[in-house]
């Protein structure tokens, strides 16, 4: 039954293509119209590409949760898990997609964008590493927000969320920095991977909370 | 045996009471029509039966921990998925059982279309052919009846039969009177 539930949620983001194919196309847009606005005789050090990544990528996952549980709420189909006690279950398979068809693309197509800068593979390699992990983060919380706001607008749900993301974005900048000055990464690698566990462990459970109230 | 009581049952929103004091209870193999006029709180009560909602008054106890299937009034459907996908999603295969049930409900042609073009009352019909699949000992449909023709009632109303014989509970609402016999929790005031 588990597998059961994974692959139908898989199976309903899959065919729902323009749920996960349009956030990656907005990112490569995003990424691609970046250079163009700078001066490409400048000597653009790599940290400016990686803060903007950092940032984009945000925005992204941002944009590819909209719609986490909006359709299963309207259709009946949470109400329907509700009354099994599968939400829970439902909520973390929903992240998991989610995190497998938006957030790993997002992280391979900023990978390869990093390396065609000629930014060296080591950085490009951390940095995929770095968003990996919190690409998971961000959806983590932008699920929260959604769920927050289910029945008012994504806007309120997400300004409350935002801000819980903003020491990830202060990670991300240590790592970028210490990457470039060739400094340890495994104490900033380790908090981050450290907040993945804990917010992919509790999140879940605080949105399927959430939802059973919206249900009521 | 009962696996479930309802004592005193009251539920209230900003001082309006959509439900006051129902008493009842329900075994297994009972086939239990919750009727009213619309809006007298029949979706509530089953909500408060299915533990959705909390009554703000009163108790309810569920002796069981049996898995319910239930029906809303949201279908559950996914529109952009076809007929056949739409069985999938619900855990259902294209058997010769459901190829049947689409065949009667006349859905069988339809199979490989979206369900975002099927009428309303189609939608309802495939989303009943969950209900009738079920497993479960307890089942609890909102408005089944509603949008759907003499034919596809009578598929239900034998569904219901069958539920009854094999020792099953079906609860469900309805705002029609229907001729047959089902015990019924009237909460008109």
């Amino acid at each position: 039954m588990t597998r059961n539930l994974l692959f139908i949620e898989g199976f309903k983001l899959f065919k729902r293509s323009r749920a996960w194919v349009g956030p990656v196309l907005v990112f490569l847009l995003i990424i691609i119209s970046f250079p163009l606005t700078l001066d490409i005789n400048s000597d653009n050090p790599p940290q400016i590409y990686l803060s903007f990544i950092w940032i984009s990528t945000l925005l992204v996952t941002m944009l590819g949760t909209e719609l986490i549980f909006s359709e299963d709420f309207e259709d009946g189909t949470l109400e329907q898990y509700a009354v099994n006690n599968k939400l829970f279950e439902i909520v973390f398979y929903k992240i998991l997609v989610h995190w497998v068809l938006i957030g790993i693309p997002l992280a391979f197509v900023a990978f390869l964008f990093i390396l065609s800068l000629n930014i060296s593979i080591y950085i490009s390699s951390i940095a995929l590493l770095c968003l990996v992990i919190s690409n998971l983060i961000f959806i983590n919380f932008f699920s929260l927000g959604n769920a927050l706001s289910l029945k008012k607008g994504s806007i309120l749900g997400l300004l409350i969320t935002i801000p819980f993301l903003i020491p990830v974005l202060i990670v991300l900048g240590k790592i970028t920095t210490s990457t470039l000055l060739g400094l340890s990464l495994v104490g900033h690698l380790s908090l981050l991977v450290g907040v993945m566990i804990l917010v992919a462990s509790f999140i879940p459970f605080i949105i399927s909370f959430i939802l059973r109230t919206h249900l009521e | 045996m009962h696996f479930l009581e309802a004592k005193n049952i009251s539920y209230k929103i900003n001082d309006r009471n959509i439900l006051s004091s129902i008493t009842f209870d329900i075994g297994f193999g009972e086939l239990v029509k919750i009727s009213g006029r619309n809006g007298s709180g029949k979706t509530t009560l089953l909500k408060i039966i299915i533990g959705l909602t909390k009554q703000t008054k009163g108790s309810l106890t569920r002796k069981s921990e049996e898995k319910i299937c239930f029906l809303g009034h949201k279908s559950g459907l996914k529109n952009y998925l076809t007929v056949r996908e739409n069985l999938l999603i619900q855990d259902l295969k294209i058997d010769s059982l459901n190829l049947d049930l689409l065949e009667k409900f006349n859905l069988k042609r339809h199979i490989d279309n979206s369900v975002g073009t099927l009428s309303f009352g189609q939608q309802k019909k495939l989303s009943l052919i969950r209900i009738l699949n079920a497993k479960e000992r307890i089942i609890i449909l909102d408005e089944p009846f509603v949008g759907l023709d003499e034919e596809s009632k009578n598929i239900l109303r034998e569904f219901m039969d069958s539920v009854k014989k094999d020792n099953r509970t079906l609860i469900f609402t309805s705002h029609i009177d229907l001729e047959d016999n089902y015990r019924e929790i009237k909460i008109d005031d």
